[in-house]
């Protein structure tokens, strides 16, 4: 039976997350105050824009009959960023509008603005602890898979917890929340190398390595014989093979063999950091592929499936030779 | 009409992983969830949007009755080491209306596998000798086997008792210690250039500096600390950059002709059988003369950086040789695939 006092309900997280979530909200209300003078605030939307570690706070709005005679709104809050943009037609005001002062005063021009239209300001707050997205999101994936007939990873993000987020901010989105699944290549490459080649780098090692002129000669001979034994071989550059199967592992082409799946989707994939080996990236046993997906209020959690296509791999790879 | 809008329960994971599982309904209606789960094989360590007091024991598993918000249930289960290398379990989650009218069912049987390094013989003596040719033959090799369906990284380490020392090949061992050299001093200029990075800076360098010894902990500070650079390279494209022409520029001023074809061997060697990843496949053995004693260990982790246990290796290595070799780790072992079978000491 389960014990339910051994339980966690994200106790830890929370209390992480509600002080820097409390801070933002503060800057968030100042500055709706402020903007309320002269502004008819008509919605605001809430990011929180992941990899960037930013929160961005998008208000909609109209200027209030007679506030433009003020000719500027001066306010100060902590933002990173401020942009000002028209809807119909769309058009970005911020060099015209926007001047930043000290002591992170925002200074916004009436100017170039007009009483009878709509403007979205964009305001961008770095937050403050590198940790907020994990004590936000709960983030996982399959390690390696099990089947030999199928190569698919789950990925699964899910909210630690909704009701502090919703009493916040009515509406909120978490974008682009990254995963990075480490897809194992290593046993399709040892598959598919042929063993004369294999060979033919262990003699071409040995020769470079040996200091004796006599040793030299008799791995020579065996080099040559080992050629004339493998007609695969013949008129084949080594370095130029190995070059050749370095390319599958550029993002361009190992792309090629990923596909995601639903509410997740495919951002880049590099080559693996090979940690059980060398400290240093030199032939990669993992591809690391990041995706991408986003939680809102209303879709608290999400799944994906990452699937390699290890068959045209194989098939890649055995074009090399 | 259907209660459940979207679920998700995994069908697979490694033995010692996490496994998450979610719900989201319909919030017209209040409902309780009741999930059913195996004790044998899953702990349920987290709930998420979960009220203490909407929490309760039942039969086979636990039933919620309160969410802090309407519609959402996050779930993360932890993955008990079976004694058996593959087993299957099961999660069932039934998300009833509290009038009763209304109820859904989902139910996912999960894999949840791990390797399993099996020590199919001990030889009392492995026999190295060497032919006219100039051949070095290696013959009683030790035969392991991975049983299980996950990936094992497995590193040998010497005992101090063993009369066999090990050791890097000479020139990899030099190229790393060009590349770090360099490396480090690079790496040095950045930490002025972005101070807010030099504590990941700092634990790279450290990482890379001297070999991490191969324990959980470890691993897990290096896996965070690769995330943490990955992230930091999104957050800052330029950091990114002056960090990759760091690395590009102290690979190509150290690498040279041989050291790329041996990485290439090295990759080669240390791939194993059946999923089997060798820490130091070329690491090499000296061998002396006559009878060496090896007494050594193999260490062996998994993708969920899970410790097992390890094997005790205990035999002796003969050399016909007038004077000392080396052999690379790899050679004394023999990686068998599920269906081989040991005749006379080798593989069929």
């Amino acid at each position: 039976m389960a014990n339910v006092s051994n339980i966690g309900l994200a106790a830890e997280a929370k209390a992480l997350a509600t002080p820097i979530i409390r801070k933002l909200m503060s800057y968030g209300s100042k500055m709706l105050a402020d903007l309320k003078n002269e502004f008819i605030i008509e919605d605001q939307e809430i990011s929180f824009l992941c990899p960037e570690n930013i929160q961005k706070w998008s208000i909609y709005c109209a200027i209030k009959k007679g506030a433009l005679f003020a000719g500027y709104k001066r306010f100060s809050v902590p933002a990173q960023t401020v942009s000002i943009r028209s809807i119909l037609p769309l058009h970005d005001l911020t060099n015209q509008a926007i001047e930043r002062g000290n002591n992170n005063e925002i200074k916004i021009l009436f100017k170039p603005l007009k009483e009878d239209q709509h403007y979205v300001i964009d305001f961008e707050f770095e937050i403050p602890e590198q940790r907020f997205l994990d004590a936000l999101v709960y983030r996982n994936k399959l390690r390696e898979t099990p089947y030999e007939d199928r190569t698919e990873f789950w990925m699964c993000a899910q909210l630690k917890f909704v009701e502090l987020l919703k009493q916040s901010y009515s509406a909120f989105r978490l974008e682009d929340i990254d995963f990075n699944v480490n897809v194992a290549v290593h046993q399709e490459i040892k598959a598919k190398i042929p063993s004369e080649f294999q060979r033919d780098v262990e003699l071409i090692v040995k020769w470079m390595k040996a200091l004796n002129p006599e040793e030299k000669q008799r791995l020579s001979r065996q080099h040559l014989l080992h050629r004339r034994g493998h007609p695969s071989l013949k008129n084949k550059d080594t370095l130029e093979l190995l070059d050749r199967l370095q390319d599958i592992f550029t993002p361009k082409i190992f792309r090629g063999f990923i596909d995601v799946k639903k509410d997740f989707h495919y951002h880049d994939c590099l080559r693996g950091l090979d940690f059980y080996a060398l400290p240093f990236p030199t032939w990669p046993k993992f591809m690391q592929v990041v995706s991408r997906t986003s939680l809102t209020c209303d879709r608290p959690a999400a799944e994906g499936t990452l699937i390699f296509n290890t068959s045209n791999f194989k098939k890649e790879v055995e074009k090399a030779f | 009409m259907n209660l459940v809008k979207s679920s998700f329960i995994p069908d697979s994971s490694l033995q010692g992983g996490e496994l998450p599982v979610y719900a989201i309904w319909n919030t017209e209606k209040k409902v309780n969830v009741i999930v059913y789960f195996s004790s044998e094989c899953l702990v349920l360590k987290e709930l998420y949007n979960v009220k203490k007091e909407g929490l309760a024991n039942i039969k086979g598993g636990v039933c919620l009755s309160a969410f802090e918000a309407d519609g959402y249930v996050g779930m993360v289960f932890k993955a008990k080491i079976n004694k058996e290398h593959t087993v299957e379990t099961s999660v069932r989650l039934i998300i009833k209306s509290s009038d009763d009218l209304l109820s859904d069912e989902i139910k996912q049987t999960i894999l949840l596998f791990r390797p399993q390094i099996i020590l199919l013989d001990k030889p009392l003596k492995i026999s190295t000798a060497l032919h006219k040719d100039g051949y070095i033959s290696i013959d009683n090799r030790i035969h392991i086997r991975n049983e299980g369906i996950g990936t094992a990284i497995v590193k040998m380490e010497l005992s101090p008792k063993s009369e066999i020392t090990l050791i890097e090949q000479e020139d990899i061992e030099k190229f790393v210690e060009k590349f770090r050299t360099i490396l480090f001093k690079k790496f040095n200029e950045i930490k002025e250039t972005y101070p807010v990075y030099s504590q990941l800076i700092d634990n790279f360098i450290r990482i890379i500096k001297s070999p991490v010894p191969f324990n959980k902990e470890n691993l897990i500070l290096v896996e965070r600390t690769f995330n943490d650079l990955v992230k930091a390279i999104e957050e800052n494209e330029q950091f990114g950059l002056d960090l990759a022409s760091a690395i590009i520029a102290s690979y190509f001023s150290s690498v040279n002709l041989i050291t790329e074809i041996h990485t290439f061997l090295e990759y080669l060697k240390s791939i194993a059988k059946r999923k089997v990843l060798l820490y130091n496949a070329l690491s090499v053995l000296n061998i002396k003369p006559g009878l060496n004693k090896l007494e050594a260990k193999l260490t062996i982790t998994d993708l969920e950086s899970s410790e097992y246990e390890p094997i005790e290796i205990s035999t002796q290595i003969f050399s016909n040789m007038n004077e000392t070799v080396r052999i690379p780790t790899y050679s004394i072992f023999n990686w068998m695939d599920i269906k081989e079978d040991i005749i006379h000491g080798k593989c069929k």
